[in-house]
């Protein structure tokens, strides 16, 4: 073949390729349409001639112009007739073909050559140009549609004149015929300046791959469901009388619900299962012979009784395997049994009752959706639940699925061995985003049908990164579905027409108050000059203050590791030096808010029950104050102030922390620090730097004798300090920086009295009076608060009752000998 | 390449493919009838009690007035669930025929489609103008 004209010839699909060109789908599906609607107006107006004698006289008085057209009218029914049965036939005729595009299928032979997708492009080529003929071809159009590019960018892109692409060397990838995505994958392979483009509109390789699979699938998926006549499609009907072979149960149906006839397993419609593993996993169990029973473990969440809808979905389309055929899935509710059961006595009855009906009606599959509950309202009872079930679950006669929470897996059911030998454990690996994203795009389908919303692919990929990056805590598919349905209402009050990653991002970051959104000038402002804005809280500690912005800097480009917190300091320094005003500074900048501190005393962490204070106790089933915090405020800074005063063990706690990013609590459940960035502060080696700047008060502390120091002593170890994105050393306040931290505070005290009508002139006078006498070489600046409270406030305090000082007033402060504190206040004018 | 060919095309697909289709599709709407009326489960299970409702046997046969009482009763779910099944299993027998004698009509109106829509354009237009 030397031209792909010659290809699109020797193909099988060219007859309908032509077709396809002259009459197109919208003219095809506008024939249907209108001959129907012809066929209903003109029969109607037949259907009324024709019963004239059963009709009042008013109105047939008007029949004389419909029986003069009679003919005519009938004429066109007829034409329209023949019009709407070609159309028809038209439909079938390519939707036969395109039914061999189905994946599952996989009807194409290798004379085919292409798919009916890639023949359409290939047909419409107007010259050898195979990157022109993609980006003008309806289908190509709808694939850059999805990655965010319009028509417009396409011809200003076409404009350029990229070097053409030459279809001669396109080949399948896999199986016997050229496949879409082998035509895409080709073209960003073969043209460097598409690829550009493409980057160029933040659209990466897996991105257009990813979007060319999502248009296939709703190719197949429309031409699935229009074909209505296949076995899978009328098998959806319930059938009638398959209860009359099987027996009743009547104990069971008070407190479960008939998966077969839910409406929940029928809104599944045909959306695959994320989880085919653990769907092939639970198929291999419940064939066996005997002792067939699953028990599916995963984090709390949907995703473990959706297999079992799915499941339920199969048996129902009869696509189970044999050993499920004729089943009826029944989900026991346990809370409700719990509910409805009040003494040892009924609820023992009761379980037998449910089990023995379940194992005589002869088809039941029994789901149990919390054996942890049922097991641990047993043990309220001081029941033995599990030899009264035992039998049941030994037979062959009934098989049973039973959902567990992973910790309560661990809390109740592993201890068990009896009950563990009856079921087979099947545990939920955690979904990656890809399989997240796949899920989310067919339900991207139904929330665009009900919003009229547009979403990008490379948005939908967001949402399901989004999901797992600042959701950890919650099931992944699950928080991504929620995500999506709360993106809806959200981007239409917005007036968003498309959702793209920046949208989905802004809602994140509305959602979180983590700055993820795109930077706007305001802030690249503010990032840039990050140093000079925490300078102005943060008096005299410039590396400390360096150190900090770099970290929300990186975080805010996106290049900090996603399975680290988001940063992680240690603070050196003795009292009073500014750690902790650090720590505020650093809140208020990167969450917005210095709210978003949240404080642990690590001194009050160093009894023998330490660790279970933080994290929690198993045995005593306290919760952790670390993992509440954490799971109340999954996103802010976190101090940990005098790290050094907590026991070894508790720092151990803290290596996995600043390493993976989450920690594990008392029942084994992970709790996910990766929204937080984690401060903190301690005084060891403050004698250290005491003497070093002592020594050489104008020189750099040198980072590796004071680490040295620490380790020797054995405050901290190795593996614990490296684990720190930083450790930042705090210099002690010389009296240049003591006097601007006491201007400062004397400015806040002056914004304050201010409010209240008064003006406090702030002398040099002042100023070196409150940082001489209010600083301590000790608790450095600490005091000072305490002196300005002490000296100056009570001062001001004392006129204003005396009535000295009075709205309006102006005053500063004077030494003087007199005044204990050696200031005096002195009113300018009143 | 001319209309005729596609024609030709098409044509092939209506008699060859399309027909074929046409069986599968029959043979879809059988198995779907089938399951529909639960056949193979009812024939299976045509003498058996009644959404099996059955009781055991008293363990002492001697009490000839209890046995007889269970063999009543389990005798009467039988004949309930008898007919109640023969029921639904001739309505389902039923169907199947008339699926199958609307077989050939189907594939005689399939074959005679083309000639069929000729037909009603030429009859229409021809009214139209009368």
């Amino acid at each position: 073949m030397n031209t792909i004209t010659d290809l699109i010839h020797a193909s099988r699909l060219y007859p309908v390729l032509v077709l396809d060109s002259l009459i197109s789908p919208a003219r095809r599906q506008n024939m249907v349409h209108l001959s129907r609607v012809a066929i209903v107006f003109l029969g109607l107006i037949l259907a009324f001639y024709l019963a004239r004698d059963y009709l009042p006289a008013f109105l047939t008085d008007y029949l004389d112009l419909v029986l003069w057209l009679k003919n005519k009218i009938l004429g066109l029914l007829l034409i329209n007739l023949s019009i709407f049965v070609v159309a028809i036939l038209l439909e079938v005729y390519f939707s036969s073909f395109y039914y061999l595009e189905l994946i599952a299928k996989n009807l194409y032979r290798a004379e085919d050559i292409f798919t009916m997708s890639v023949g359409r492009i290939l047909y419409g080529l107007k010259t050898d140009d195979l990157l022109v003929g993609f980006l003008q071809s309806d289908i190509g159009g709808q694939i850059m549609r999805r990655l965010g590019i319009g028509r417009p960018t396409i011809d200003l892109f076409l404009a350029t004149n990229p070097s053409p692409v030459s279809a001669m060397l396109l080949a399948p990838a896999d199986g016997p015929v050229i496949k879409l995505k082998d035509l895409t994958k080709y073209l960003f392979d073969q043209s460097p300046a598409f690829r550009e483009f493409l980057l160029s509109h933040s659209a990466k390789e897996a991105d257009f791959l990813g979007a060319t699979k999502w248009i296939v699938l709703g190719i197949e998926l429309s031409v699935w469901t229009s074909r209505w006549w296949e076995l899978d499609n009328l098998t959806r009907v319930p059938s009638l009388a398959r209860d009359w072979s099987y027996g009743g149960t009547y104990y069971l149906d008070l407190y479960s619900r008939d998966l077969l006839k839910d409406r929940e397993v029928d809104s599944l419609e045909d959306t695959p299962t994320n989880r085919q593993s653990e769907m092939d996993q639970l198929e291999i169990i419940l064939s066996r012979s005997r002792e067939a029973n699953a028990l599916l473990v995963g984090e709390a969440g949907p995703d473990k009784v959706n297999i079992v809808y799915h499941l339920a979905r199969q048996i129902k389309a009869g696509q189970a395997v044999t050993a499920m055929a004729g089943q009826r899935p029944v989900l026991l509710e346990v809370a409700l049994l719990v509910a409805a059961c009040k003494e040892k006595n009924t609820f023992e009855q009761t379980i037998l009752a449910i089990f023995s009906e379940a194992t005589k009606a002869g088809n039941i599959l029994l789901i149990i959706d919390d054996l942890a509950n049922l097991i641990a309202s047993a043990d309220r009872y001081e029941s033995n639940l599990i030899s009264l079930i035992d039998p049941f679950l030994a037979s062959n006669t009934l098989q049973v699925i039973a959902l567990c929470e992973t910790d309560n897996f661990h809390r109740f059911i592993e201890s068990r061995g009896s009950l563990m030998s009856r079921f087979e454990k099947i545990t939920l690996a955690q979904l990656s985003s890809e399989a997240i994203t796949e899920m989310l795009l067919q339900a991207v389908w139904r929330v665009e049908n009900n919003s009229q919303l547009f979403f990008t692919y490379q948005a939908v990929n967001e949402i399901a990164v989004g999901a797992s990056y600042y959701f950890p805590d919650s099931v992944g598919s699950d928080k991504a579905i929620d995500l999506l349905t709360e993106i809806a209402p959200w981007a239409t009050s917005a007036s968003l027409q498309i959702v793209d990653v920046s949208a989905v991002r802004s809602f994140i970051q509305n959602k979180t108050n983590i700055p993820i959104g795109e930077v706007t000038a305001k802030e690249k402002d503010k990032l840039l000059n990050l140093e000079s804005i925490l300078s102005s809280r943060v008096i005299g500690q410039r590396e400390a203050v360096s150190a900090v912005a770099s970290a929300v800097r990186r975080s805010r480009a996106g290049v900090r590791n996603p399975s680290k917190p988001i940063g992680s300091f240690l603070f050196l320094g003795p009292t009073g030096v500014g750690k902790t005003e650090t720590a505020k500074a650093l809140a208020a900048t990167f969450f917005n808010n210095e709210n978003e501190l949240y404080r642990l005393d690590m001194s009050e962490y160093h009894g023998t029950d330490a660790v279970d204070k933080l994290i929690g106790s198993f045995s005593t089933g306290n919760t952790g104050v670390l993992s509440t915090m954490v799971r109340d405020h999954p996103y802010g800074v976190i101090l940990l102030d005098e790290f050094e005063k907590t026991t070894p063990a508790v720092l151990n706690i803290f290596l996995p922390i600043f390493d993976e990013g989450f920690f594990s609590d008392m029942n084994g459940k992970r709790v996910s620090v990766k929204n937080i960035i984690f401060i903190a502060t301690s005084n060891a080696g403050a004698d250290l730097i005491w003497e070093l700047v002592e020594k050489n008060p104008d020189q750099a502390i040198s980072r590796s004798v004071l680490i040295d120091a620490i380790v020797e002593r054995g405050i901290y170890k190795p593996e614990l300090l490296n684990r720190f994105d930083a450790t930042v050393i705090f210099r002690p306040l010389g009296e240049a920086e003591l006097a601007k931290i006491a201007e400062l505070q004397l400015k806040k005290l002056a914004k304050r009295l201010m409010e209240k009508g008064l003006t406090l002139e702030i002398t040099s006078e002042l100023v070196s009076s409150v940082a001489k006498n209010g600083a301590d070489q000790i608790f450095g600046a600490r005091p000072m608060l305490r002196y300005i409270q002490d000296q100056i406030e009570q001062q001001v305090a004392d006129k204003m009752i005396a009535g000295e000082i009075v709205a309006g007033s102006k005053f500063s402060f004077i030494a003087s000998t007199l005044s204990p504190t050696g200031l005096e206040i002195k009113v300018k004018n009143l | 390449m001319g209309i005729i060919t596609i024609l030709v095309d098409y044509l092939l697909w209506h008699y060859s493919k399309a027909v074929m289709s046409l069986l599968v599709i029959y043979r879809n709407f059988c198995l779907f009838l089938s399951n529909f009326f639960s056949l193979s489960l009812l024939f299976r299970t045509w003498l058996s009690p009644w959404r099996r409702l059955d009781e055991g046997y008293p363990k002492n046969f001697t009490d000839i007035e209890s046995v007889l009482s269970v063999f009543v009763l389990n005798l009467l779910m039988r004949v309930v669930g008898f007919i109640m099944r023969t029921a639904v299993i001739t309505i389902g027998l039923l169907s199947l025929l008339i699926l199958t004698l609307f077989l050939p009509l189907a594939l005689v109106i399939w074959l005679l489609l083309p000639l069929i829509i000729i037909f009603l354009f030429c009859l229409g237009i021809g009214l139209l103008f009368v």
